[in-house]
């Protein structure tokens, strides 16, 4: 019991300390982001508490720079994404989950073939057909090209989830009388929300900071990462930290909203024990 | 009368395993057929055939004299237990009930009555409000059960409901199954490696060996009159005996002799054997004994020799087998 208390005191501590490391990044962003200029570029190194509180920076940000547009295109394009991530996903990997064990772990990898080829090899031939097909410079368009890498990894998600469900829950169903597509949304999507949840978020945060698609499919109406891009390229570090700011918000935001369905205690106990 | 289930030459191989050869069946309406067998031959499988989960590689499935071999599941009009009761987690007991009826797209009125009805046949009228994660194992058991009287399927098809129980509460929902059973007048085909579910609940058992029924009976007839040697041993809380016919000076030269231990009367007789151990069975004793060098047999009843003395026996009653398949019965005068 001392033991397993100590153990437990141990493990507190290392998870302080890997999220001190994975929060400090965030910390300076604020910092720099909400601190008068002076702080910032007179400071030798970034500065590691707040020097002052100002909301010039992030105003400047905002006047200088049409932001609306972008974040709108950036949060059209993630939900689309997401959504269709669900929308293909979810009947690929309730296909796959039916086969036998080995066919689908084939497929599946051969699934993640897509995302072994760099990004921009893809981007190029794939804009030029979206030129004739109009959907260049589309948040579909860019939707539709993102989705090539985070379908695979949607698909192999949500595999996992439906395969933790006991197959007799679903063969329950059926005898029940609900056919194939009540048995998949009345009975095995709820019972997989934590997985289904999880990638949603997941294919929605891919698109909400995917950079190479965007820039080669749609640069003239730009999503928020390559507006913060550009402004770094000017050397503007103020504005596009407030813009990184901005960026991180919505993820932490849409985290914090989903959390709850991520949890995976419900499907525990609903069989014999 | 038609049959209510009927199956015709059913086949089934998992890879080079033959699971089912050619197995037929008919189950009369109203009646409550056991199929009982021991693990791995095949009973599940055969029950998936019958609900339409798995397709039989050859042969064809009737209900109600309709062919619904090519059907799924939800085309079928059957109620079905899973073991493991597959009660749906997201849902109160309520929902998990209701379901069914929900699916066949039964007025919710009509269906709330249906369901109150279902939960109180089965008296878990109390905890219909509870989520199903939060029930034991027996009121679990209930759920699923009240899930497949809720509405009037042609079959109810059980695979093990009684497994995950522990002995005493399998008792109790022996008698209450087969209650509701006797009640609604269904009919019912429960799958079971349990011997006493199969005496206690069936019309008929069914005992499957190698992919085919072995026998087909009440269970009277199973257990006095087993058809082959296997079910002998298979059937009863110990294995039947079997003794070359000449070893017991029972006329013909070939042939063996089959009886139960119950079926000898101990102390007296011209048939000897060596007792080897002994052990309690109620009121009276199974007596392991040896004949001859290479025989082994248990009787059951009272003696006062030691492990190593030689006790005679008698045969009351006896079946006789050659090539392993039952000949005929007979009974000797007392």
């Amino acid at each position: 019991m001392n033991n397993s208390k100590l153990s437990r005191t141990g493990l507190y501590i290392v998870i302080f300390l890997v999220s001190l490391a994975v929060i400090y990044p965030l910390y300076v962003l604020f910092l720099i982001a909400f601190s008068p200029v002076r702080y910032t570029l007179d400071a030798r190194y970034p500065l590691q508490y707040p020097g002052g509180l100002t909301l010039t920076n992030l105003l400047t940000a905002f006047k200088g720079f049409n932001l609306v547009g972008p974040a709108l295109r950036s949060i059209e394009t993630a939900f689309l994404v997401g959504a269709i991530a669900l929308v293909i996903g979810i009947p690929a990997a309730y296909g796959l989950s039916k086969l036998p064990r080995r066919q689908a772990n084939t497929i599946t990898t051969l699934l993640f073939l897509v995302n072994m080829l760099p990004a921009i090899v893809i981007a190029i031939p794939i804009s030029a057909q979206f030129i004739s097909a109009h959907l260049y410079n589309t948040v579909p368009g860019l939707a539709l090209a993102q989705e090539l890498v985070v379908l695979p990894l949607s698909v192999f998600l949500l595999l996992g989830a439906f395969d933790s469900i006991p197959r007799d829950l679903e063969y329950q169903a059926r005898v029940d009388g609900a056919g194939l597509l009540r048995t998949v949304y009345l009975i095995l999507v709820p019972l997989a929300k934590a997985g289904v949840v999880s990638t949603f978020l997941l294919a929605w945060m891919m698109s909400w900071d995917e950079f190479t698609f965007a820039v080669i499919l749609s640069p003239i109406n730009p999503t928020l990462p390559i507006v913060i891009y550009e402004n770094i390229t000017r050397g503007n570090i103020l504005a596009s930290s407030a813009f990184a700011l901005i960026l991180t918000l919505p993820v932490v935001v849409m985290t914090m909203l989903l959390q709850r369905y991520l949890k995976g205690e419900f499907l525990a106990g609903g069989l014999n024990g | 009368m038609n049959p209510k289930l009927e199956l015709q030459q059913i086949e089934k191989s998992y890879g080079n395993k033959k699971v089912l050869n050619k197995l037929s069946l008919e189950v009369s309406s109203g009646e409550f057929f056991v199929i009982l067998g021991p693990s791995g031959e095949g009973k599940s499988t055969l029950l998936r055939i019958m609900a339409g989960i798995e397709k039989p590689d050859n042969g064809r499935v009737m209900i109600d004299g309709r062919d619904v071999t090519g059907l799924p599941p939800n085309k079928r009009n059957i109620a079905m237990v899973f073991q493991s009761y597959a009660l749906y987690p997201n849902m109160n007991v309520y929902d998990n009930i209701a379901f069914p009826l929900k699916m066949r797209g039964v007025p919710k009125s009509e269906a709330k009555q249906k369901v109150l009805d279902a939960a109180k046949l089965l008296r878990i009228d109390d905890i219909i409000n509870e989520p199903v994660t939060k029930i034991s194992g027996g009121q679990k058991q209930r759920v699923a059960l009240a899930r497949a009287l809720v509405r009037s399927p042609s079959v109810f098809l059980l695979d093990e409901p009684l497994s995950n129980l522990d002995a005493r509460v399998r008792y109790l929902a022996r008698v209450e199954l087969k209650r509701i059973q006797k009640k609604l007048g269904e009919t019912f085909i429960l799958v079971t490696h349990d011997q006493k579910d199969a005496s206690s609940l069936a019309d008929r058992v069914g005992v499957l060996h190698e992919g085919r029924f072995e026998q087909v009976g009440t269970p009277n007839e199973i257990y006095d009159k087993p058809s082959t040697k296997w079910v002998g041993q298979f059937v009863g809380d110990l294995p039947m005996n079997f003794l070359p016919s000449q070893l017991l000076g029972l006329g013909q030269s070939d042939g063996e002799v089959g009886f139960r231990p119950e079926w000898v009367t101990v102390g007296e007789g011209e048939s000897e054997c060596v007792l080897e151990s002994v052990e309690r069975a109620g009121d009276e004793y199974y007596l392991f004994c040896r004949v001859g060098e290479d025989y082994r047999i248990v009787l059951k009843g009272a003696t006062h020799k030691e492990t190593g003395e030689t006790i005679r026996f008698k045969l009351r009653k006896f079946n006789r087998y050659s090539d392993s398949a039952l000949r005929e019965t007979a009974e000797q005068s007392p």
